[in-house]
Formats: structure tokens, sequence, C-alpha cells
């Protein structure tokens, strides 16, 4: 038996509109969480962007996600925005920090957690799941906890 | 008062008519639709001014307004329509920025009378709290995996920020809530005019998203606002009594282009506090003027938390004392800074935030339910979160 998702899959909404994002989802779905980082002056960026916001360069490599993460901040969402996830609330929503990597964050769930044991600087650990066709996220757990 | 405009004072821009439809609670005015609210608080606006609506020139709207310039030009006979602009965004955070359109407007000679209007009827599907909305936003599919699909979910994480950064606690946001809705109680227009809310009420009602209980998020409502804006020397051929614009713009702290609506990666040391500093120094050297000496504000308070961060973003108080600053009485009536006097976005009605500049226009001829004895000076505030926001300081 398998683990349940932590959200199901929510369809078109989820799909990526800007061509930038296309490959970070491709790596995700080999999964890798890779970000932007420029070819010219090697600073980071996410979301994924045309160009440069340092320097104005577009070119760009997809480099892995350092391995230490940490909740930046969070959520507790109790009123189902959507009917598809009425069985699912509560449910949080996780914004993680990366050690080492100035203001990139990711939007993201934690798992196996109770709501009243988030806490801000909470070191995470990033496991994947598959939501749906084509589709793997990338979602925490507390570091150590096994996914 | 200076300015450090410099335009030539009969250029200088000013509100000389307000007018809004009845506002109502989301879908009871869905029979008319929003062309039709807006042509009623655009001729409420011209009546209040003493101007024929065909002497419109101008037209400025944000959040995508379905009334479009050529809907408006047709129904209001307007006979020389000469600027027309539509502020990027949803939500309310445009609402100052049209304003400061307008006034762009008029002060550059561009057009002599300008309407700025915003007109919703509230449709199923698309509620607050459901994702359907968000379909077009560039970077929800950063957002929808995980959950995160409506404005208080989008909102709530940096919210949680600020109260562990700085000690805010729920009594806050709720005194935030209540005293807004003691305001509603004197203001017959307020939707939740007849309708108080106690300490108990507010700690009983459902969250929404931690911290966000119901009362912290605004309502869904039906209606329309519109401000006519014209130039000072034009003001005084009118009956009414002039309210100068003494500064309106957008803004928004660097850093911002990816933030609630995005992957939130805004500067962390502004995550859980707001991107409104920039745009708050702007506009008060714009206006020539300092915090202290505002005597009123109108608040963007589509949630509770984000009064506190306003507050603090705008220089009404210091970063981080947004708690303790509400805590006694001072937003109330009769306090040193009384905030949404009208009940607000959560208690008067959620038309975007204009409704707010019109409540600041009320104050300064002192036609107020919540009147500020004397007031002359009022700041409004348009969003804080996804750039642009935008602002304005209104003075008589």
């Amino acid at each position: 038996m398998t683990m349940p998702n932590y959200l199901p899959d929510l369809g078109p909404i989820t799909a990526p509109q800007l061509p930038e994002h296309i490959s970070f989802w491709e790596n995700c779905a080999k999964r890798e969480l890779r970000f932007q980082c420029c070819s010219e002056c090697e600073r980071w960026r996410h979301p994924p962007a045309p160009v440069c916001p340092h320097c104005g360069s577009a070119g760009a490599t997809w480099k892995l996600a350092p391995p230490r993460a940490e909740l930046f901040s969070y959520t507790v969402v109790h009123h189902a925005p959507t009917p598809a996830l009425r069985g699912y609330v509560p449910y949080n929503i996780a914004i993680v920090a990366f050690t080492d990597l100035i203001d990139i964050r990711i939007v993201s769930n934690v798992l196996n957690i109770l709501p009243q044991d988030l806490c801000i600087g909470m070191p995470l650990q990033l496991v994947w799941q598959d939501q749906g066709p084509g589709r793997v996220v990338p979602l925490f757990v507390r570091e150590g906890a096994a996914a | 008062m200076s300015s450090a405009s410099p335009v030539r004072d009969g250029q200088r821009a000013c509100i000389v008519g307000i007018g809004e439809t009845r506002y109502t609670k989301r879908g009871e005015q869905a029979g008319r639709g929003e062309w039709a609210l807006a042509c009623e608080a655009a001729l409420n606006a011209t009546r209040d001014a003493g101007l024929d609506p065909r002497h419109i020139e101008g037209l400025a709207s944000y959040s995508g307004d379905t009334s479009l310039p050529w809907l408006m030009q047709h129904a209001l006979g307007i006979q020389r329509l000469r600027f027309a602009s539509m502020v990027w965004g949803g939500g309310g955070s445009g609402a100052c920025g049209s304003l400061a359109h307008a006034v762009a407007a008029v002060e550059s000679g561009q057009a002599a009378n300008v309407l700025v209007f915003r007109s919703i009827v509230q449709r199923p599907g698309s509620r607050y709290g459901e994702a359907g909305g968000f379909s077009e936003v560039p970077q929800i599919d950063l957002l929808a995996p995980f959950g995160m699909l409506m404005p208080a979910s989008m909102m709530a994480p940096s919210f949680i920020r600020y109260m562990y950064e700085y000690g805010i606690r729920t009594e806050h946001l709720a005194e935030v809530a209540i005293a807004f809705r003691d305001n509603a109680q004197r203001n017959p227009r307020a939707v939740m005019h007849g309708l108080p809310l106690s300490m108990d009420q507010y700690m009983a009602a459902r969250m929404i998203a931690e911290p966000l209980r119901l009362y912290d998020c605004c309502q869904e409502n039906d209606g329309a606002c519109a401000l006519l804006v014209t130039s000072a020397e034009r003001a005084r051929d009118l009956p009414c009594k002039p309210v100068r614009v003494m500064a309106a713009q957008q803004g928004g702290n660097p850093g911002w282009g990816s933030a609630t609506m995005g992957s939130h990666t805004m500067p962390a040391a502004e995550y859980g506090w707001g991107n409104g500093e920039q745009l708050s120094r702007d506009l008060y050297a714009g206006a020539g003027l300092s915090p202290s000496e505002v005597d009123f504000a109108q608040i963007y308070d589509h949630f509770t938390p984000a009064v506190l961060m306003s507050l603090e973003n705008f220089g009404l108080c210091g970063r981080g004392e947004g708690g303790d600053f509400v805590a006694d009485g001072k937003i109330r009536r009769g306090g040193s800074m009384p905030l949404n006097t009208a009940g607000g976005l959560l208690s008067e009605a959620y038309i975007h935030g204009l409704n707010l500049v019109a409540e600041a226009v009320r104050q300064l001829r002192g036609e107020s339910t919540s009147q500020v004895p004397g007031a002359r000076v009022g700041l409004v505030t348009a969003g804080i979160g996804s750039t642009p926001i935008s602002a304005a300081i209104l003075a008589v």
C-alpha cells in the first residue's frame, strides 16, 4: 500500500503558463530540484525568468538546490478553495528557504506533521511525491523524519 | 503646507465629486450588472460635483473593470474623450493608482475632468475563497499544486511571519476588525450596519487560513464607486468643496516582483512586513507633508494584519509597533489616528478600495458618519503585497 498524496492533482490550473517554467517542472519530473543560475554573474534566481535581475544576462544553467532547507513561514488552510480539496483540510502550506541561498524560496507542503508542530526555522528535508500524470512535486519532511 | 510639485497651483488636481451605488452583499445586484452600477456611481459623482457628465474627458479604472471606456462613453454621452487608463493588477492595489493616473492627466493638461471608477458584481465561481479567479495568474503553477489558491492563503504566510517577528497577537487583529465594525454601526451605507461584532463572536468564527479567521477577511460585495478629478481652477467654478490630491502614487519595494502571487521571494527582512516603505517615502515627499501631519487614514483592509503592517509602512507608528498602537483605542473614533471611518473593506464594503478614497473625501468635507473634528489631511492606502501598490494623501 502506498501513502496517499498530501494533496490531489488539481488538473489544468497547475500547468505552467510561462515557457520559462517548463524546465523547472521537467527537472522535478526527474526528481531534481533545480534553480536557474546566471551564466555571467553566477547568481541564482527563482521563479525562473528570461534574464538575470542582477546583470541582465539571458544565459542560465539549472543548478541543484542546496540540500539544507528550513521553514521560512507557513499557513494552515481550513477553508478549501476548491471542491477537490474539501477532503484535505486542514492542510499546511510551507514557504521553504534554502540555507546559503539568499531570497530563493518555494511554496510547498510539510508532510507527516501536526499543524501545531510547525514552527518557523525548523530544518526540512526534500522528498518527492507523484501528484498526478506527469506531475512530481517537491515536498518536505522534518529533517531526520521518514517521508 | 508646501508642495514639492512643479505643477502651477491652478492646475493642481482636486477631487470635486464622489458617487456611489448602494453597497450590498455579493450577488444582490447581479441582475443590474457592472456597467449599470458604474454609470449610476458616475452620475452620482458628476451630480455631486455639479458637472454635466457629458463633460467628462477621461476615464481611469483598475483591476480589469469590465465597464470599458467605449461603454462608458456611450452611456454617459461623453463628448470629448481624451484619456482612458487601466491600472494593472487584480484586487484593490490599483485604487490609488487609478487616482494617480487621473491626477497625471489633469495636471499635465491631457484631460480636464477625469472619472475614476470601480464597479463590482461578484460572480459565482470567482469568490475570494475560491480558486476560480486564479487560472490566469502567470506563476500559479508554483502555488496551485500545494493548495495555495485563494488570496487568504497567499497572504497568510507573510502575516504569520509578521506576527512571529514582532509579537503581534490575535487580539490585535481582533481590535482592527471590531473597531472598523463599530464605525460601520454609524454608517447606514455599510453592509455591516446593524451588525456589531463582539470579541467572543470574532474568536468563535471559523478559521480560513491561519492566522486569518472569518472576520479578518474583507467582504464580498456588489456595488460601484466613482470620483471626479479636475483642476483647482476649474473647481472654483463648481459648487462643491474641492479636496486637494497632495500626492497619489504607485510603488513597491525592490525585490517584490515575485511575492505573494509568485514564489514568495521578496527580501527576507520585508517578507513579514510589506512593500510600502519606498512608496511611503515618495508619497510624503510628493505631498510635502510628514506622517505626523496626518489626521486620519483609510487603510486597505482586505485582511486585518495588513492594516497593522500598513500603519508601520506608512510611518503612522514605528516598525513592529502596529499591535501596541491599536491596542489602546488609537484607531477608534476619538482616538489619535482614526482609521477606516466608514467601516472599511471589512465592514462598509469591498469595492476594491475605491470606497476608502470616497470616505477620505467625506472626512475632509466634514461629512463622515464618524467625523474626525477638524480633519485637514488624510492618508489612503491601496494594497500591501503584490507590486505595484498605491497610496494617496488628500487635504483641504
